[in-house]
């Protein structure tokens, strides 16, 4: 997890380079490191990302145009995996998570191999790429409740409840009666995705999967059931969307 | 037939005609600090209207949800016409005017989700102000805002609301462009927008077509209306001090 203190150099750095304030002087050290760590981020992200990603970050590498779904345009600052509210940024462990793992079922691959500092100075790049200034909050998430046969009883009904059968079919296939017609922001064609393959963009996670339930899938219909569904509904219908493979 | 994305397109295409403006969102960019003053007088009064040679807008069948959406095509961004043309539905404001009218900010705006229609189709608002969102439908919607950024959209929320009569308040504040676009994906037909502004001079066209802004003060300024099917299309107006003065503006020939 990145430190109180890089991030808040990180921050300074940002408004720094945009201008937008002037550096007290006793953090005036701060930003030197920050730099340090940006500059090696840059270097290993034209390696790395621009392929896919672009030089710009605007998602237009050359290897862009040939996988499905597109490499993210990081310049428009909207991003899938997060902790955090609907439409908010998303936070430095989010993107950390996202750039150690990769993504399942996309393009994106996994950078665990790259020593920990580097995949942090990565996470720096694409912050400056997407204009996030601020640190974004996560939501609160809970613990998770003990697996039992009642609670995914209850998933199933809370799955029905909160109509997730719209996109994702009343099995979970993908096969549900707004699916044919679903767009992703820069309005392409994308498909709800089968729930029952076990196979998720962040692993199996169970703690990931609530987020994204809770905040939805940004640039994507995937939308945030974090006000409109309790906690307590969230973990079931959590658990009952992992049990779909087990089946 | 068009779909929504050449028409924004098209859009362009109108604009460049014009010779003035570049970018749907461009158009509607705004001078950002606007000094509010005493009550002026005077205004200008006109209307919108829309040549002959026009494209079909996008049907979209109606094709889920029946019992409560109703049966047959829908069309998301329909171009309403008078019997003289005129434009409903068209935003018309101001373009880059810093100091005018008191300006009594409302904070709070509306919109409501019935029968698979949003309600109000198009409203304006300012920057950044909070939405209140109710879904009187007992299917699911999910309301989804993008900001319009030159030819791109960005999500700005996206909130499920699946059972009836379920309310929601989001704040939103535009950083980067200046009209938003809401969409529900479980219903593709249904389309809102709103357009914000830094200033108060800003209408929407009634069935006719006409529009009134009041208390301009005496100046020459360009006068934009935009419409999501049409794009934008500016003229100039010259008000003199406390007159009201005419101002048509023409998409097409
Ligand atoms: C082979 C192509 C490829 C390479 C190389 C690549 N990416 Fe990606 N990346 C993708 C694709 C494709 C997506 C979108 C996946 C999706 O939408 O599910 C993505 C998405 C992302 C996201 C967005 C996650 C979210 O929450 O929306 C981040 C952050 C990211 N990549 C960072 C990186 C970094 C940093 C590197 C270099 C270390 C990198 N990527 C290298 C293809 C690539
Ligand atoms: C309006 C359509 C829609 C509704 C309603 C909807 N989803 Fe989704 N969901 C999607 C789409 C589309 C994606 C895939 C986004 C992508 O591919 O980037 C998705 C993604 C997901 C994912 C992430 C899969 C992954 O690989 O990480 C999960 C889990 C999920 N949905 C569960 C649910 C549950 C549970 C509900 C009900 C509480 C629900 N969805 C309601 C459209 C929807």
């Amino acid at each position: 997890m990145i430190s109180h203190r890089s991030a808040a150099g990180m921050l300074l750095l940002a408004s720094a380079l945009l201008g937008a304030s002037a550096l007290s002087a006793p953090a005036a050290e701060r930003p030197g490191r920050a730099q340090a760590s940006l500059a090696k981020g840059k270097e290993i992200y034209a390696r790395e990302c621009a392929a896919c990603h672009g030089v710009k970050g605007d998602g237009e590498g050359p290897g862009a145009h040939i996988v499905n779904p597109k490499p993210r345009n990081f310049i428009l600052g909207v991003f899938k995996l997060r902790t955090t509210p609907s439409g908010q940024p998303p936070t430095d462990d989010d993107l950390l998570r996202t750039i150690t793992q990769g993504i399942a079922h996309s393009a994106m691959p996994s950078f665990r191999e790259l020593p920990e500092a580097d995949r942090r100075a990565l996470v720096g790049v694409v912050r400056q790429f997407a204009d996030i200034k601020t640190a974004p909050r996560p939501i609160a998430i809970p613990a998770a409740p003990e697996v039992s046969a009642a609670l995914l009883e209850k998933g199933k009904t809370v799955y029905t409840a909160l109509k997730c059968q719209t996109c994702h079919g009343d099995t979970g296939t993908g096969d549900g009666a707004s699916s044919l017609t679903l767009k992703d922001d820069a309005k392409g064609r994308i498909w709800a995705p089968d729930l029952t393959t076990g196979v998720f963009k962040s692993g199996d996670d169970a703690k990931a999967l609530y987020a994204r339930i809770a905040t939805g899938l940004d640039g994507t219909p995937m939308p945030s059931y974090a006000s409109q569904a309790k906690p307590d509904e969230i973990w079931a219908v959590v658990h009952y969307v992992r049990s779909l493979a087990k089946r | 037939m068009l779909s929504r994305r050449d028409m924004i397109g098209a859009s362009m295409g109108f604009a460049a005609c014009g010779g003035s403006l570049a970018l749907a969102g461009a158009a509607l960019a705004q001078a950002s600090s606007y000094v509010p003053g005493a009550v002026i007088g005077g205004g200008i009064d006109g209307i919108v209207r829309v040549g002959d040679n026009l494209s079909a807008a996008e049907q979209i069948i109606i094709g889920k949800d029946n019992h409560i959406c109703g049966e047959g095509h829908a069309t998301p961004d329909p171009v309403t016409l008078s019997d003289e043309r005129g434009l409903k539905n068209a935003v018309v404001m101001i373009k880059d005017i810093a100091r005018g009218k008191p300006w009594a900010k409302r904070e709070r705006f509306d919109i409501v989700q019935e029968k698979c229609v949003f309600h109000p189709y198009i409203q304006f608002a300012p920057r950044s102000f909070e939405l209140s969102i109710l879904n009187k439908d007992p299917v699911l919607h999910n309301i989804h805002a993008y900001e319009i950024i030159g030819r791109a959209r960005r999500t700005l929320f996206n909130i499920a609301q699946p059972q009836a009569n379920q309310v929601d308040r989001h704040k939103v504040a535009l950083t980067r462009g200046s009209i938003i676009e809401i969409d529900c994906d479980a219903h593709n037909w249904m389309s809102a927008w709103i357009v914000t502004s830094d200033h108060p001079y800003v209408a929407v066209t009634d069935s006719a077509g006409r529009f009134a802004i009041d208390d301009v003060p005496a100046g020459e300024f360009e006068l934009v209306a935009w419409h999501p099917g049409l794009g934008s299309m500016s003229t100039r107006a010259k008000v003199a001090s406390k007159a009201r003065a005419a101002a048509t503006i023409s998409f097409g020939a």
